[in-house]
C-alpha cells in the first residue's frame, strides 16, 4: 500500500462529514473553484496536478457528472509525465471523463507509450486502449506486433492481446478487412505457455470465431490440447494458478466455451470435428464427470469444480455422445440435485435443461428417472429455482410421462406463484398437445386445465383448445358432454364459460339426446336429457355473470342454437331484445345484427351462411410456443445463439395433414401430430448474423485456400510417385508415402524438424475436404494424428487413407492440408494433396489384341466415355520417359512390339490399360498417347467404362506433363 | 462482452466501484446502479442463489460484510466462474489493503481501478494467478 495523497483524503473526508447534500455541493463547488485557479499557474508541480485531478475524479465518480472542460489540459500532462503514478492517473482520467473513442488528442500520449522502450508505460497505453476510449485504428499495427513478436514479455502480450480485442470489437470492419492474414497467428496465442496471456487470448479468439471462424482452421487442435493440459496433466499448471486446488478454473471454463463455439459453427457448415481433438474432448469431459462424483471440501474448490464441470456437461451435447456418457452426465448432475446450495441446484436444473433438450432421449430418459426429486424441486424455496425445475419438467416430458406430469402440474396450480401460473398453463397446455395420445384424455384434462386456471389462461390457451376441438371430429361430443358438466358449477372462471358457450354452440347438437347423468344426481328427477333448452339455460344463467367479452361469444352460441332448434328460437329472439338495451356497446351492436339477421324474411339464407359449420383451422404456428417463455430458446440447441441452429423440430406442435384435410388431427398412437413446424423449415442465419456484423459472409463452402509457396513441385511429384518429398521450407521437410489398396489411398506424412536450434510447438495439422460435404467423393479417414512438438532433428508421422466413393471427382476437390506451428516464431502452411481419380489407377495388363477390341467397345459409350485432348509442353519428353511417368501413374503400358508403330518417324504411340477402383465399383480405362515433335506435342485419348471419367483423368495427365514430370 | 460492469455498493445502495466495459450514458449509469441495487437488496441471501437475471444480462454478486460486489455478464456465460471470480477480486483487495474496508475503496478510489485493470480489461479475465497480480501491484507502487 502506497502513500496517499493528503490533500485527496482530506477532501474525501470532508465529503464525507457532509451532513446534508446542500453542505456537499457547496464543498464541491469551493474545490472546483479552487482547482480551477491552480491549473492556470503554469508552475504547477507533477504531484499537485495529480492530486487535483483525482479530486476531480472523485467528484466525478459522486455523480457530479456535468461536464469541466478545464481538466484535459493537466491529464494529458499527467500521461505525458515521466513519472508512472503521474501517467496513470492521467490515463485513468481519460478513460472516466471520456466517453467514448471520440479523444482523439488523447492518442499522441499513446502512441509515445506504445513505441516507447519502458515496458511499464507501454502496460499503461495498452490497458488504456483496452478501454475503448482511444482511436484504436491508429495503434493497431504497434499492438498487433506486441502479439506477434516473440520476445514481448508476457505481461505485454496478455494486455495487448485486450488491446487488440477492444480494437476490434469496436470496429470489426479493421478485422475483416485489413487483418484476415493475422487470424492463425492470433490463435495460437491461446497455446501460449503464459497461463495469463492464454486466458486473455481466449477472449480475442473468441471474438475472432463469431467474425471469421473460416480461418480458424487451427482453431479446434490447438484449444483442446491447452484445455487437456490444463485439466488433465497435474504437473501443467504451476501453482500459481491453482484456484483452491483446481487448476486455472477461469481458462478451463473459457476454452471449453470457445470450444463450444466453434464446434457449433462447424456442425453450422457440416463440418466435423477432427477425431483426435474429440477423443481428447471426450477424455476430458468424461475426467471432469468422474471428478465431480468425489466432492471437494470448500466453498470456493467446489464452485469452481462446478463450473468446469458446468461447462464440461454443456460440451458433450456437441461431442456425439455415446449413451453411457450421457447417462454418467446426468447421473453427476442428479447427484447435485439435492445439494444445500441454492446456486448448486439452480445451476445444476440449468445443466440438465441443456442436456435433455440436446442430449436426447437417453438423457430424457435418465433424468426422468429422478423425475419425483425434480418435481419436487417446485417446491424450493427459492422462485428461480422453482421456474428452473418447471423449465426442465417441460424439457423432459416424453409421451411416457406426460400424464405423471401434467396430473402434478394441474395439481401443483393452486400453490404456484401469481408470477409463475400463465406460463405453467402455457407449458401444460403444450405438453397435452405434444404428448396426448388419447383423445379422452386430451380433452379432459385440458378443460380440467382451464376450470384449474381460470384467470390464468391465456386467450391463446383456450382459442388452441378450441382449434383443436373443430378440427377433430371425435373430441366434439365428449367435450359437449364436459362442458355441461363443468357449466353447472357455480363458481366457474369465465375462461370456462366461453369455452362451454363456443362447444355448446357448435357441437351442443351432439349431445341432445344423452342422458344428462349431473341433472339426475343433483335434482333426482328420472333420465333427463340434455336437451337444447337445458343447454340454452346453462349459459342464460351464467351471462349476466360475465364481463362483455364472454357475453359476446354466449349471444353467439344462441345464435348458433336458432338455427338448430326451432324450440328455442322465441327464447332467442327475446333474449336479444333485451340486450338491444345493454349498456356495451359491443353487445348491443351484436344483438341487433343478430336480431336482422334471423328476422330477415329470407328462409335462413344468411343466417346458414353465418353460422355454417366452422372450417378446420390451418395455421402453421403455435401461438402457445411464444408463451413457452425462455425454454423456447432452449430447444434450439445452444440459448445464447438467437436462431441459430436447429430447433427442436420433430416434437414441436403444429399442424399435420390427417387423412387428406388439414388440420390438427389426432393420428393413432403418434400423438396430437400437427403439420410440419416452422422450426423445422427455418432458414439458418449466417454465423455471424447475430452481432449484426453482416461485413463477413462465411458461407459453407469452403473457401479456396491459398497454398503456401513452391507447392506446386511436391503435388505434381505426387501425383506419379508413391513417395517422396511434398512440401519443404527451412524449418521443415513434409515427405510422404502413398499405398493403394483398391479403392483406398493410404497416406502417410512425416513431419521433421529441418532446425537444429529450434524445438517446433503446438503443430496442428488439418485436413480440409475439398469435396462436396453431401455427397462427398472421398472420406478422410485418420489413423494416427501427429505428435503437437517435435525436437529439433525430430520427426512425427501423420497417418491417413483416403475413401474414393464415387467417380465424381473432379480436380478440384483435392483436400487440403493445413499445418501451423511454432519454431520461433509462428508459421503455417497450407498444400494440396494429391487425391484425384488417377491416383486411384492399378495397372492392368492386356494384350494389344484386345485393347483394340476393349477400345471399340468403350468406344460405343459415346462422348461421355471418351476424353480427346492435344496439348504441347515446354519440356520434351523421350519415349522411354512417358512409358515410366504413364506406368507410375497406374498404367499398364502395352508391349510396344506388340503394335506396329507409325510411319512418321518423328511420332510415337504409346498405349495403356489400367483399373479405377472405387467404393462404387471398378472400372476399365484406356489410354492412347500419340507424341509428336521429339516428346513436345501430343494427343491424349482416353476411354473409360465410367462415364464422364475420361476427361478428368486426361485433363490430370495433362497438367502433370505440363507442369514437367 | 463477457462483462458489462462491475458495481461495489454498500447496503445503502450507496456505490462504492463502479467499472463499466460496455458503453453507457451517465444517465443509463445512474438507472442501472439504482435498478441493481433495488434487485439486490431485496433478495434473500440464505435461500436465493445469487444470480439473477438483468436487462437481457446476468448479474452474479455476492456480499462481504456491508458490501454487495455484483458483476454483470452475458446470459450464456458461467455463473460459478464469475462467482469466484469476485472472490478472487475480494482476495486481492483484502490482500494489498491489509484488511480492506469499505473505507480502503473510498479513501483508494484510484487504486482500486488500477488493480481492476491487471484483473480485469476490455470486460474479459485477464490475470488469475494471485501471486503474479500482488506481486504486480507491489512492484508498480515502488515505482513513484
Amino acid at each position: 500500500m502506497p502513500a496517499q495523497m493528503k490533500g485527496l483524503s482530506q477532501f474525501i473526508a470532508d465529503i464525507r462529514n457532509a451532513k446534508a447534500y446542500d453542505e456537499e455541493r457547496k464543498r464541491i463547488a469551493v474545490e472546483l473553484d479552487n482547482i480551477r485557479r491552480k491549473f492556470q499557474d503554469t508552475k504547477l508541480l507533477g504531484y499537485q496536478k495529480k492530486k487535483y485531478v483525482a479530486k476531480l475524479l472523485y467528484i466525478h465518480i459522486l455523480g457530479y457528472t456535468t461536464v469541466h472542460d478545464f481538466w484535459l489540459g493537466a491529464s494529458m500532462d499527467l500521461a505525458r509525465s515521466a513519472t508512472f503514478s503521474e501517467k496513470q492517473m492521467g490515463y485513468l482520467s481519460f478513460s472516466l471523463f471520456l466517453e467514448s473513442s471520440n479523444a482523439l488528442e488523447t492518442i499522441l500520449p499513446v502512441l509515445e507509450d506504445l513505441w516507447g522502450d519502458n515496458v511499464d508505460f507501454t502496460t499503461l497505453a495498452l490497458q488504456y486502449v483496452a478501454t475503448g476510449v482511444a482511436d484504436g485504428s491508429a495503434v493497431l499495427e504497434a499492438v498487433y506486433g506486441f502479439l506477434r513478436s516473440p520476445t514481448t514479455v508476457p505481461l505485454v502480450r496478455r494486455n495487448a492481446s485486450a488491446a487488440l480485442l477492444r480494437i476490434f470489437r469496436d470496429n470489426p470492419e479493421l478485422l475483416l478487412a485489413n487483418c484476415r492474414s493475422w487470424v492463425p497467428r492470433l490463435v495460437a496465442v491461446l497455446d501460449d505457455a503464459d497461463l495469463g496471456v492464454s486466458t486473455s487470448a481466449v477472449s480475442l479468439v473468441s471474438f475472432i470465431v463469431e467474425e471469421l471462424p473460416e480461418l480458424c482452421e487451427n482453431l479446434l487442435p490447438l484449444a483442446t490440447r491447452k484445455l487437456s493440459k490444463v485439466v488433465l496433466d497435474p504437473s501443467y499448471v504451476k501453482d500459481e494458478y491453482l484456484y483452491y486446488d483446481i487448476p486455472a478454473p477461469w481458462l478451463s471454463v473459457k476454452l471449453l466455451g470457445l470450444i463450444e463455439r466453434y464446434i457449433q459453427y462447424l456442425h453450422f457448415v457440416e463440418g466435423e470435428i477432427d477425431l483426435p481433438s474429440l477423443a481428447t474432448l471426450r477424455e476430458v469431459v468424461h475426467q471432469t464427470i468422474n471428478r465431480s462424483s468425489s466432492p471437494l471440501a470448500g466453498l470456493q474448490s467446489k464452485n469452481a469444480q462446478s463450473a468446469v464441470l458446468f461447462a464440461c456437461i454443456s460440451l458433450l451435447g456437441y461431442l456425439d455422445p455415446s449413451p453411457e456418457a450421457l447417462a454418467s452426465a446426468t447421473d453427476a448432475l442428479l447427484l447435485l440435485l439435492d445439494s444445500p446450495e441454492t446456486n448448486t441446484r439452480y445451476l445444476t436444473l440449468d445443466a440438465l435443461i441443456k442436456l435433455t433438450s440436446r442430449g436426447g432421449k437417453v438423457a430424457q430418459e435418465n433424468t426422468s428417472k429422478q423425475l419425483s426429486v425434480i418435481l419436487h424441486l417446485l417446491e424450493d424455496k427459492d422462485i428461480s429455482v422453482r421456474r428452473k425445475a418447471l423449465d426442465l419438467i417441460y424439457t423432459l416430458t416424453s409421451a411416457a410421462t406426460v400424464e405423471t406430469v401434467v396430473e402434478h402440474l394441474t395439481k401443483y396450480f393452486h400453490t404456484a406463484d401469481y408470477t409463475l401460473r400463465p406460463e405453467l398453463a402455457v407449458k401444460i397446455a403444450v405438453l397435452c398437445e405434444n404428448f396426448a395420445t388419447d383423445a379422452v384424455w386430451y380433452v379432459t384434462t385440458m378443460l380440467r386445465l382451464i376450470s384449474v386456471a381460470g384467470t390464468h389462461v391465456s386467450r391463446e390457451i383456450w382459442e388452441r383448445i378450441i382449434q383443436i376441438l373443430v378440427n377433430n371430429l371425435s373430441l366434439q361430443l365428449l367435450a359437449a358432454r364436459m362442458v355441461v358438466k363443468y357449466l353447472r358449477d357455480k363458481a366457474l372462471s369465465e375462461t370456462m364459460t366461453k369455452v362451454g358457450a363456443f362447444v355448446l354452440g357448435e357441437f351442443g347438437h351432439l349431445i341432445l339426446d344423452q342422458a344428462d347423468e349431473d341433472a339426475n344426481l343433483i335434482e333426482g328427477m328420472t333420465a333427463k336429457r340434455c336437451t337444447a333448452r337445458v343447454q340454452f339455460d346453462l349459459l342464460y344463467h351464467k351471462y349476466f355473470y360475465c364481463a362483455p367479452n364472454t357475453r359476446a361469444i354466449i349471444l353467439s352460441a344462441f345464435l348458433k342454437m336458432y338455427k338448430r332448434h326451432e324450440d328455442l328460437r322465441p327464447l332467442v329472439l327475446d333474449f336479444y331484445e333485451l340486450e338491444l338495451n345493454s349498456i356495451d356497446i359491443e353487445i348491443q351492436t351484436r344483438a341487433m345484427e343478430y336480431l336482422r339477421v334471423v328476422t330477415l324474411n329470407d328462409d335462413t339464407k344468411h343466417l346458414d351462411l353465418i353460422v355454417g359449420e366452422m372450417p378446420v383451422f390451418v395455421n402453421k404456428v403455435n401461438p402457445l410456443m411464444a408463451g413457452v417463455g425462455t425454454i423456447a430458446q432452449l430447444n434450439a440447441p445452444v440459448s445464447h445463439l438467437r436462431g441459430f441452429g436447429r430447433n427442436r423440430s420433430s416434437s414441436s406442435v403444429l399442424m399435420s395433414h390427417g387423412n387428406g384435410s388439414t388440420g390438427l388431427v389426432f393420428q393413432g398412437a403418434g400423438g396430437l401430430v400437427l403439420q410440419s413446424s416452422e422450426a423445422s423449415t427455418i432458414r439458418r442465419p449466417s454465423f455471424a448474423a447475430r452481432n449484426g456484423s453482416s461485413a463477413s459472409s462465411p458461407g459453407p463452402e469452403p473457401k479456396k485456400p491459398v497454398l503456401s509457396p513452391n507447392w506446386q513441385e511436391g503435388y505434381f511429384r505426387s501425383l506419379h510417385f508413391d513417395q517422396g518429398i511434398l512440401y519443404e521450407n527451412t524449418l521443415l521437410r513434409i515427405t510422404y508415402r502413398i499405398t493403394k489398396k483398391n479403392h483406398v489411398l493410404g497416406f502417410q506424412l512425416t513431419y521433421k524438424n529441418k532446425t537444429t536450434h529450434a524445438d517446433i510447438t503446438g503443430l496442428t495439422a488439418t485436413l480440409r475436404s475439398g469435396t462436396s460435404t453431401t455427397q462427398p467423393a472421398y472420406v478422410i479417414e485418420l489413423v494416427t494424428a501427429p505428435s503437437s512438438d517435435i525436437a529439433q532433428s525430430e520427426k512425427t508421422d501423420h497417418r491417413f487413407n483416403v475413401v474414393l466413393r464415387s467417380t465424381g471427382l473432379s480436380n478440384v476437390e483435392q483436400p487440403t492440408l493445413l499445418l501451423s506451428f511454432m519454431c520461433g516464431a509462428f508459421t503455417s502452411l497450407k498444400v494440396k494433396l494429391p487425391v484425384l481419380l488417377l491416383r486411384a489407377l492399378t495397372a492392368a495388363p492386356l494384350a494389344y489384341s484386345n485393347f483394340l477390341t476393349r477400345w471399340a467397345q468403350v468406344g460405343a459409350m459415346g462422348a461421355s466415355g471418351e476424353a480427346v485432348l492435344q496439348f504441347k509442353t515446354s519440356l520434351a519428353y523421350p519415349t522411354i520417359s512417358l512409358r515410366r511417368i504413364l506406368a507410375r501413374m497406374g498404367f499398364a503400358i502395352i508391349d510396344e512390339t506388340e503394335y506396329q508403330q507409325p510411319e512418321d518417324v518423328s511420332q510415337e504411340l504409346i498405349l495403356g490399360t489400367g483399373i479405377l477402383h472405387t467404393l462404387q465399383g471398378n472400372f476399365g480405362v484406356l489410354m492412347f498417347l500419340e507424341a509428336r515433335a521429339e516428346g513436345r506435342e501430343f494427343t491424349l485419348r482416353i476411354r473409360c467404362t465410367a462415364p464422364d471419367v475420361a476427361l478428368i483423368l486426361a485433363e490430370t495427365i495433362v497438367s502433370l506433363l505440363e507442369f514437367g514430370a | 462482452m463477457t462483462i458489462q460492469f462491475i458495481i461495489v455498493m454498500n447496503r445503502q445502495g450507496r456505490t462504492r466501484l463502479a467499472k463499466w466495459y460496455d458503453l453507457y450514458s451517465n444517465k443509463e449509469k445512474s438507472l442501472i446502479t439504482g435498478q441493481v441495487h433495488k434487485l439486490i437488496s431485496t433478495r434473500d441471501t440464505k435461500h436465493q442463489s445469487n444470480f439473477v437475471e438483468f436487462q437481457g444480462n446476468k448479474l452474479v454478486y455476492r456480499r462481504y460484510a456491508g458490501l454487495f460486489f455484483i458483476v454483470s455478464i452475458a446470459i450464456h456465460d458461467s455463473e460459478l466462474a464469475y462467482l469466484e471470480l469476485l472472490h478472487f477480486m475480494v482476495e486481492i483487495l483484502d490482500l494489498y489493503f491489509e484488511n480492506v474496508c469499505e473505507l480502503d475503496l473510498v479513501f483508494n478510489f484510484y487504486k482500486v481501478y488500477a488493480i481492476l485493470d491487471e484483473l480485469y480489461l476490455a470486460g474479459e479475465i485477464q490475470e488469475t494467478s494471485r501471486d503474479k497480480v500482488l506481486q504486480r501491484l507491489a512492484y508498480l507502487d515502488k515505482l513513484d
